[in-house]
This record gives C-alpha cells, sequence and structure tokens, in this order.
C-alpha cells in the first residue's frame, strides 16, 4: 500500500479511498488514514476484553490492537477466512498523539476516487450501522457505499471506556483491600 | 626625494641632518631605507628633522625605531630635534617618544 | 541566524542541566559544610559552583540570577578568606540564597522577559538585606561592597566565559583589559597598518597604556621596510564586550595574533599569556609590570604557575574560535547582532566547562532521547535473538547452532552494557532528602541524624525519577508520625537525637531501598481502629500484625490526628503503594511499637527488560515476571477440586486459575476434556502475600522486553504489559499484585 501523493489530494474534489466489504457489505474508508494492510496472522487475544477487541498483533515491534469491525458495529462477525484482512490504522487520541489500530474486514478490494459531487451526507437513520460511524455515503454506479468515520469507529476514548465497563463486570467482585 | 641631507652637516663633526620628505609611508618606505642606510654607513651622529612629515604609517616608525635601535647597537647616535603633527600624534598612539633621544625636549 | 538562534537552545538546555546539578551540589555542600564548618575545601567548591551558576547565568543576560547570586557568592568569598565564619544563621541565609537562586534561575527559564514576582522579588529582597550585613561588618571600608546593580556593569558577559575554567584561581588588580597583539609580517604589504586599528580601538575605550614592543625589530641591514616587527600590548579601559573589541581587529584578524584578557582576568590568564607571546618570558612579564597590567607580586605568582603552562594552547584556541565565528559571521556579511556575540561565548563558556567536565569524569553527556532509542533497539535485537535462535534450533545443523549461540551471548552482553549507560547512582537522589529532614526537623522542633548508607548502588535512571516522590513521601511520613519530639524520647529513654537511615543495596537482580527510623512504631491499635472507622476493614475481621501494619497504605487511610502540611491529607501511603506498583516493584513494612518502623521497597533494576517466566493457558502465552515466581508445584486433580486454597508444606496458600481469571475458553475446555490431569500451579508472591496461578503448561523462562499495550488497553487489570516472544508473537504479562490482591 504506497502513500498517496501530494498530487491526489490537492487536484480538486477528488478524495480516494479503499473499499472493504465485511458481511458482503461494501465500505469506504479515507486512504489518508491508512498506515498498511496485512494478513490476519499471529493475532494474540487479550484476555478480559470486549469482543469487538480481536486481540493485538506485533507490528515491527510494536504492539498494535485489533479490532473486530463487525462486532464493533454490533453485527455477527465471519469466520476467518483467506481473505480475511487486517488495515491498519492512523488515528489521533484525544491527546494528539498517533496512535495505530487494526481492523479486521472479510475482503479488501480497491482504492476508488470520489468527487465531492458523489459525496452524500450520512443519513440521520436507517443505517446498519451508528450514525457517528459515517462520515458520508459514497455513490458509485447508483450504488450507494458507506464511508466510515475512522476517528468514531476506533475512538480510543470510547474503546478504552468500553474497556472499562467490560473489565468491571467480568472482574468477580473484589475483596476488602485487605 | 626622502631624506635629504642638510648642507649645514658638519662632515668634521660627523654629524648628519637629515630632513624627512613629506611621504613616510610603506609607498616610500623601501626608498628611505636605502637612503638612511646609505647616510647610515658614513656618519655615526645623526639629527632628524621631521617637521615636514604629512604622512607616516607604522613602517615609517618602524624605519625609525629600527634606526634608534642599530645606532644605540653600534655606538651611534640618532636624536630627533623637530617633528610634525602627523609624527606626533603616531608616536602618541604607540608610546614611543621615549625610544628616542631628543635634541629639544618637547 | 537559525544556526545560532540553535545554538542558543542548545546552550540553553545546557545551562537548565548544569544548573539544575549545581544547585543541587551547593545544596549538598552546605549541608555538609553544617557537620565540617572548617572544611576549606568545601567552602571553595561552594564558592566554585554559585560562582560557575552566576557565570553561566550572565551569558545568557539573566541579570537578576547574576545580581543575586553575585551577592551571595561576595559573601562566601568572604568565608573562604577566614573574613567571616559559618554559624547557624549564616547557614540558614546561605540555605536560603541557593532555593532563591534556584527560583530565579526557573523564572528566567520559564518567562525572562517577564518581571520577577513581588514575593519572589521581596524574598530577595530580605536576603539581600541580611547577605550585606555579613559584607558591611567584615569589610567596612572595602569599595567592594556595592549595589548589585553597579556591580553588574563590570561583570561583562566575557569575563564570565573566561573565568569559569578555574574560578577558584587568584585574580589580578588589573581594572583594565589587556590586549596582546602581534601583527604577522605581511600585514603591511596586505595594505593595512596596525595604527589605524589602534586609532579605532579609541573609539570602544580610552587606551591607558600602550607598549610598543621593537623585540623582533631587525638591525638597519636586515630589515625589509614592507614587513611589519613591531608588538604592542595594550590596557584599555572600556565597557564594551570582549567580542566587541575583537571586532576593533575583525579585518586583521587572519594577519595577527591577538589576545583579549578582561578586566581583573585571572593570573593564570596572565601566565598562559606570558608564556604564548613570543618574547622572553621575563621580559614580556617585566613589560606588563610596566604597563601596569600586573604588578611584581602578580607577576612573581604568575610565572610560578609554571605548571600551568600545559594548557599554553587553550587560551590560543579558545581565542581563535570565537574570532574565527566572527569572522565567518562577516564573510556571509551578516551583522554582528548580540546574538552572535552571545553564542560565540556561550560556545566557548560551555566548551570550557565541558572540556573541564570531562576531564574531572570522564563521562559524555548524552541526551536521554537517544539512549532511549538505542535501549529500545537492544530490546528488538533480544527479540530477534530469541527468534534467530529458535529457528536454528529447528534446523539442528550443529554450526549454525553454534554460531546462534554465540550471537546469543554477545547479544546478551550488549544488552547488559546498554542498560548499564542508564544506570545512575542512587545516592545525588538521596543526598536530597537531606535537605528535607534538615528544614522540617528545624521546623517541628525534632531533632533528626540522617544517615546514608549505599549512596553508590546504581540503578536505571528512569526508575531513579521515578521513585524520588516515594520517597520523599515516606520520608516525611517518618519524621512526622515516626519521631518522636526530643522531651518525649528521653521520657522514654531514647537518645534526644533521632536516627533516619537510608540504604540502598543490590539483591538478587533488584535493588531494595530502606528507610529505617527508630521512632515511635506504628500502633496496632490505632491503626486498627482508623481502618474499622474509615471502612477500610470491618470491627470483627481478625488481622494479623503484617496485615495490620499494611493497612496504612489502603487508600483513605491516614493517621496523623490532624491535617499537617509535612505529609499529605489521607492520600499519601495509598498512593506511594500505587508508585511503587506502577514501577513493578513492592513495598513492605516492618515496625515494632516503641521501637521505630521501617519500609523496604524492592525495584527491578531497569523497567525496559526483564526476566520472565513463561506459561500456557489455552492457546495464549503469558509471561510471569520472574522475580516474582517462587517455584512451580504440580497439583492433582484431587487437591484441585477441594476448593480455593491448597496446603503448600502446612501454609495456607490461595491459588486460582488463570483460565478463569481471563475467561478463557479454549483453556477451560480443555480442562473438562481430560479428567485426570495434572495442573501446573506457579507460586508467586509479591508483599509478603503468596498465591498460586494454575496454568495449562510451563514454558520456562524467557527473557522479556516489556512493551506497553497501549490506551486502548489503560483500563485493563491483571495485565500490566505486553511481550514480543521469539515466534513473533506477542505475549501477554501478567500483573501479579493486582491478581494476588484479588485473591487475598
Amino acid at each position: 500500500m504506497s502513500k498517496p501523493t501530494n498530487e491526489s489530494i490537492s487536484s480538486g474534489n477528488v478524495q480516494q479511498f479503499l473499499t472493504f466489504v465485511l458481511n458482503d457489505e461494501t465500505y469506504g474508508v479515507g486512504i489518508l488514514h491508512i498506515r498498511e494492510i496485512i494478513e490476519y496472522d499471529n493475532l494474540t487475544i487479550v484476555p478480559l476484553m470486549p469482543d469487538f477487541i480481536s486481540g493485538v498483533i506485533n507490528l515491527r515491534g510494536n504492539v498494535v490492537p485489533v479490532i473486530n469491525l463487525a462486532r464493533r458495529f454490533e453485527h455477527q462477525a465471519k469466520e476467518v477466512g483467506k481473505r480475511t484482512s487486517i488495515i491498519i490504522i492512523d488515528i489521533e487520541d484525544q491527546d494528539g498523539e498517533s496512535v495505530e489500530v487494526g481492523m479486521v474486514v472479510d475482503i479488501v478490494n480497491e482504492v476508488i476516487e470520489l468527487a465531492d459531487s458523489d459525496i452524500a451526507a450520512a443519513p440521520m437513520f436507517g443505517a446498519k450501522i451508528r450514525a457517528d460511524f459515517i462520515q458520508g455515503m459514497g455513490k458509485i454506479d447508483d450504488k450507494l457505499m458507506i464511508l466510515l468515520d475512522v476517528n468514531h469507529v476506533l475512538s480510543i476514548n470510547e474503546l478504552s471506556a468500553i474497556t472499562n465497563i467490560a473489565d468491571e463486570l467480568t472482574t468477580p467482585s473484589k475483596s476488602d483491600t485487605l | 626625494m626622502s631624506f635629504t641631507k642638510r648642507e649645514d652637516s658638519n662632515q668634521k663633526k660627523g654629524i648628519c641632518v637629515l630632513d624627512a620628505s613629506p611621504d613616510m609611508t610603506i609607498y616610500c618606505a623601501a626608498n628611505n631605507l636605502a637612503e638612511i642606510k646609505g647616510y647610515y654607513a658614513e656618519f655615526n651622529h645623526f639629527e632628524l628633522n621631521l617637521s615636514d612629515v604629512e604622512e607616516i604609517d607604522s613602517s615609517g616608525i618602524q624605519l625609525l625605531l629600527a634606526l634608534k635601535q642599530s645606532a644605540t647597537k653600534d655606538g651611534k647616535q640618532v636624536f630627533l630635534n623637530a617633528i610634525s603633527n602627523p609624527v606626533a600624534e603616531v608616536m602618541d598612539v604607540l608610546n614611543i617618544r621615549s625610544h628616542f633621544d631628543w635634541i629639544q625636549p618637547e | 541566524m537559525n544556526d545560532e538562534t540553535d545554538y542558543l537552545a542548545e546552550g540553553r538546555q545546557v545551562f537548565v542541566e548544569e544548573s539544575s546539578e549545581l544547585l543541587q551540589q551547593a545544596e549538598y555542600i552546605l549541608l555538609k559544610l553544617e557537620d565540617e564548618p572548617d572544611n576549606d575545601e568545601l567552602i571553595n567548591d561552594l564558592f566554585r559552583t554559585i560562582h560557575t551558576i552566576k557565570g553561566s547565568a550572565g551569558l545568557f543576560g539573566f541579570d537578576d540570577v547574576v545580581a543575586f547570586t553575585h551577592v551571595a557568592e561576595s559573601v562566601m568569598d568572604q568565608l573562604r578568606d577566614k573574613e567571616i565564619f559559618l554559624n547557624d544563621d549564616l547557614m540558614g541565609l546561605l540555605l536560603d540564597s541557593r532555593d532563591q537562586i534556584s527560583q530565579l534561575v526557573a523564572h528566567a527559564l520559564d518567562n525572562a522577559e517577564v518581571p520577577i514576582g513581588d514575593s519572589l522579588r521581596e524574598t530577595g529582597e530580605e536576603l539581600l538585606k541580611n547577605l550585606h550585613q555579613y559584607l558591611d561588618i567584615k569589610t567596612p571600608n572595602s569599595s567592594i561592597v556595592i549595589t548589585a546593580e553597579s556591580e553588574l556593569k563590570v561583570l561583562t558577559e566575557s569575563e564570565i566565559a573566561l573565568e569559569l575554567t578555574e574560578p577558584e584561581s587568584e585574580k589580578v588588580t588589573n581594572d583594565y583589559w589587556h590586549i596582546s597583539i602581534r601583527f604577522n609580517r605581511n600585514v603591511l604589504a596586505n595594505g593595512m597598518d596596525p595604527l589605524s586599528f589602534f586609532r579605532y580601538l579609541e573609539t570602544v575605550g580610552d587606551i591607558i597604556n600602550m607598549t610598543t614592543l621593537t623585540t623582533d625589530l631587525p638591525s638597519l641591514n636586515d630589515i625589509n621596510p614592507e614587513e611589519s616587527y613591531l608588538g604592542f600590548e595594550i590596557s584599555l579601559a572600556s565597557t564594551a564586550s570582549k567580542e566587541a573589541i575583537a571586532e576593533v581587529f575583525e579585518f586583521v584578524l587572519a594577519d595577527c595574533q591577538l589576545q583579549i584578557l578582561s578586566p581583573r582576568s585571572k593570573l593564570s590568564d596572565y601566565t598562559q599569556l606570558i608564556y604564548a607571546l613570543p618574547e622572553e618570558n621575563i621580559a614580556i612579564g617585566e613589560t606588563l609590570v610596566a604597563s601596569g597590567a600586573l604588578t611584581e607580586d602578580e607577576l612573581l605568582k604568575a610565572l610560578e604557575y609554571q605548571n600551568v603552562d600545559i594548557d599554553k594552547q587553550t587560551i590560543v584556541t579558545e581565542e581563535n574560535i570565537t574570532l574565527d565565528k566572527i569572522t565567518n559571521a562577516l564573510m556571509d556579511d551578516v551583522i554582528i547582532d548580540k546574538n552572535i556575540v552571545d553564542a560565540s561565548n556561550v560556545d566557548t563558556a560551555l566548551d570550557k566547562q565541558k572540556q573541564v567536565k570531562e576531564v574531572e569524569q570522564q563521562s559524555v553527556r548524552v541526551n536521554a532521547e537517544k539512549l532511549g532509542d538505542l535501549i529500545n533497539l537492544v530490546g528488538e535485537l533480544v527479540i530477534s535473538s530469541a527468534h534467530t535462535e529458535l529457528k536454528a534450533k529447528q534446523t539442528e545443523q550443529a554450526e549454525l547452532l553454534e554460531t546462534v549461540e554465540n550471537l546469543t551471548r554477545l547479544v546478551e552482553e550488549i544488552r547488559d552494557a546498554t542498560l548499564s549507560l542508564r544506570m545512575v547512582q542512587i545516592g545525588d537522589t538521596f543526598n536530597r532528602f537531606k535537605r528535607v529532614v534538615r528544614d522540617l526537623s528545624k521546623d517541628m522542633g525534632k531533632k533528626i541524624d540522617l544517615q546514608i548508607v549505599g549512596g553508590d548502588t546504581e540503578l536505571d535512571k528512569t526508575v531513579v525519577e521515578k521513585i524520588s516522590d516515594p520517597l520523599m513521601h515516606l520520608i516525611r511520613n517518618s519524621l512526622d508520625h515516626g519521631i518522636e519530639k526530643p522531651n518525649i524520647r528521653t521520657a522514654n529513654g531514647k537518645s534526644e537525637t533521632a536516627t533516619v537511615k537510608l540504604e540502598a543495596y543490590h539483591d538478587s537482580g533488584s535493588i531494595v531501598i530502606e528507610i529505617t527510623d527508630d521512632g515511635a512504631g506504628l500502633n496496632p491499635e490505632i491503626l486498627t481502629a482508623k481502618a474499622i472507622e474509615n471502612g477500610i476493614i470491618s470491627a470483627n475481621q481478625q488481622l494479623t500484625l503484617p496485615e495490620i501494619h499494611r493497612l496504612i497504605f489502603a487508600p483513605g487511610f491516614s493517621t496523623a490526628k490532624e491535617i499537617t502540611n509535612i505529609s499529605g491529607r489521607g492520600v499519601g501511603m495509598d498512593v506511594v503503594n500505587k508508585n511503587i506498583d506502577a514501577l513493578r516493584g513492592q513495598i513492605s513494612v516492618n515496625s515494632e511499637l516503641g521501637e521505630g518502623t521501617s519500609f523496604t521497597i524492592r525495584l527491578p533494576l531497569t523497567l525496559a527488560i526483564i526476566d520472565g517466566f513463561q506459561v500456557q493457558v489455552g492457546q495464549s502465552s503469558y509471561v510471569i515476571p520472574l522475580d516474582l515466581v517462587e517455584e512451580c508445584i504440580a497439583l492433582d486433580e484431587q487437591q484441585a477440586k477441594k476448593g480455593e486454597y491448597i496446603n503448600l508444606r502446612g501454609e495456607v496458600m490461595p491459588y486460582i486459575h488463570l483460565s478463569e481469571i481471563f475467561n478463557d475458553e479454549d483453556s477451560l475446555n480443555s480442562t473438562l476434556d481430560k479428567p485426570g490431569r495434572r495442573y501446573n500451579i506457579v507460586v508467586v508472591e509479591y508483599a509478603g502475600q503468596k498465591a498460586g496461578l494454575v496454568v495449562d503448561e510451563l514454558l520456562g523462562e524467557h527473557q522479556t522486553v516489556i512493551k506497553p499495550l497501549g490506551k486502548v488497553f489503560q483500563n485493563l487489570k491483571g495485565i500490566s504489559g505486553a511481550t514480543i516472544l521469539g515466534s513473533g508473537e506477542v505475549a501477554m504479562i501478567i500483573d501479579v499484585p493486582s491478581l494476588i490482591r484479588r485473591v487475598v
């Protein structure tokens, strides 16, 4: 996955998106957020985490969390198949620090270009995922595709906050400190 | 053009009175030296009149100092009598009046 | 100009580090002086540190710092000359002055543009008034006692720059600049006349004395009239900076040897000058005396400093650096402004200081970040090497295995050597507490002797930084709650002066820090009552004595009857405990009522790499820090089913299945699959508590490079981090303390 060049960003109002399939639905994610795409392999489960956190992987010496996107959308997750991949996304946490997070998808498709005119606002309701996860709707050949807002989908604040709740739920009630 | 021996220089007494030319800068240094050297071989007692000197620089001062220093070493005598303002100014900057013997104390 | 700005920033950073070191040193020396008030060496050292701070601050134009420090320094100078002597008052005053300097430095670094605040200024004025008393009493006729402000003018930046090397050296009484200049032979031929520079020199100051040297002048017969043979020694009265004076000669810099000594330079500088000049030493010395630069006495002393001769080159080189900088700047057609001057000054001064330092300690200052990067890389190397070893073993090629074994050994050595780079002695941290103990004991009217043992024990700098606060808290706590007032102590048959001992030592791969006092000790009844009152334990709970003692670490526990400003407000010991936990260390407390209390902190030597014990639970590998592992035992199904405790050689020990704790379905299922299987229990111990962790398989020791898990997992309990195994897979590191807390 090569990084987009500056020309592709600045040339008019065209944006590039990587499209992928999850549960037979096609989604797009802005290419600027994407660090790389890797095979689904060697994932280590982190105990006591909610099921939308698949675990962690070793990405060149760094331990990177991997999100099960289907579960994050509160859909059923498909079995891991040959084409299951992890898209490594670069996001900023609340402190402005860059954090790498992986998300598991069924199939990675291609990079497409969408003009601003091909992007519609997110629908207020009726979508299969949370409205704030949607950055917009991309239109290709009269078909609509959800363009993800990764900052919300992978919000560190939210992921770790949920962890907290999950932890409290699964931890047996603690005895007194002593 | 440079150091001119006065006619009243007393050959007998071996006193050579020299009038320095207006230019005692690097541009005339070689010439000045050559002339002084000439007189130096001939005389043992010098009186230098520097009142016509309009321009003097380090090389000129250096020449005077060399003359005085060689004379001291060789047992000859060098006196300064009059000096012009430019010479006085330079001598004061370098604080070298005391390096010389003067005919008329300033 | 950017370079210059960077340069300043860099110099500033060095100043930040150095001044804090020096201030710490000053405090240490002062405290030591309290015990040995007649130690001249200490007084000299003290003077030197303060003097250096003043010098460096001057370079940056931190006038407030310089003005204040100067007065403090003058008092220290009086001390040095034995015109005044140390007493309690002066000691307190000097300590307060040190603090004031520290505040002023901090202020200057934070916002030099803003005038200092009222309270800081008032404190300063008060201190100055007191300091001046010492100066006034002892030198009634001296003209040295001028206000700080007027003194400032005399202290030009460059002067300070020069003073830095040997501040203790004697100074000459000459109030003028001394300039030595020897023009090269070709200067006249190059169209320049030395005279014109002297005329120009008169625009930056008054030439007090000029000596023209004719030593090199040949006889009339040998002289080349177009060459220059004269040398000049000049006394200059000027308020200009050294650079400004040097600038006078900027066009002739390449064609002369120029040396500039500032007013009241050190005698040794003159020694160096005398030796550096081409003329006979005696002759030049007499010239200097004649010109008023030196007195006869000073000349004699200067010539005695022959041993300084080895440094002959330094001053010359230094000069060249400074002047080169100016020449370069000129070549670049840049107008010389204050920045350049400052930068070059800073350069020289700091360079010199560095040189001195390096010779003293044979050490190099390395950016902590660079060191961190190196340690991370070595971490990668360790992982990679483990991976290589694993793969090599799979090939079963003897030669390859042998090579890899060698490699592994080297990698381990590199790891140890690298980690040792970040090791620092804990002594500096300990010494900092001397002041705290001194001040607090005075405030509280207690008499306390702080003993420090094992200050040379080394541990990782990152650990040192993080242990300082908890230690401070423990000491404050001990002083506040532990140590009794002198009258109570004597009434109880103890010596009036209490002892607090800080001790550090290495013990099997850990560092142990003990804080022991011979104070009142912990009263179990009060502790228990307090814990019940605060709802930490229930009234009918039976606790052993160690358990009662550990109550002080419980959140919200405070035994101070009233809140003092010395130990906290009920947040305290639990925070200490947490901090030490975060360092993967442990703290225990031991106390005897009436005899004293002792805290023992055990810390890993480093945070980056640990020895781990690898276990398997279900499909996942976990690593347990090896220093917490006591032993491994086998447990059969019958025992396992009996409940939550086993009998470990007569001791009742709780245990937990990691598979349950971590809710590992694979492992739970396999347990069901295989009746009659045996269990492995890893016995871990933390803070005197043992517990068993039931795992599926024991995989052995594993060198573990600790990787942070990141913010997503910040609220996860039971896991303290991650590590990368030889296979490249990630394994979780088990947070033993939190697990033990869960089962006990």
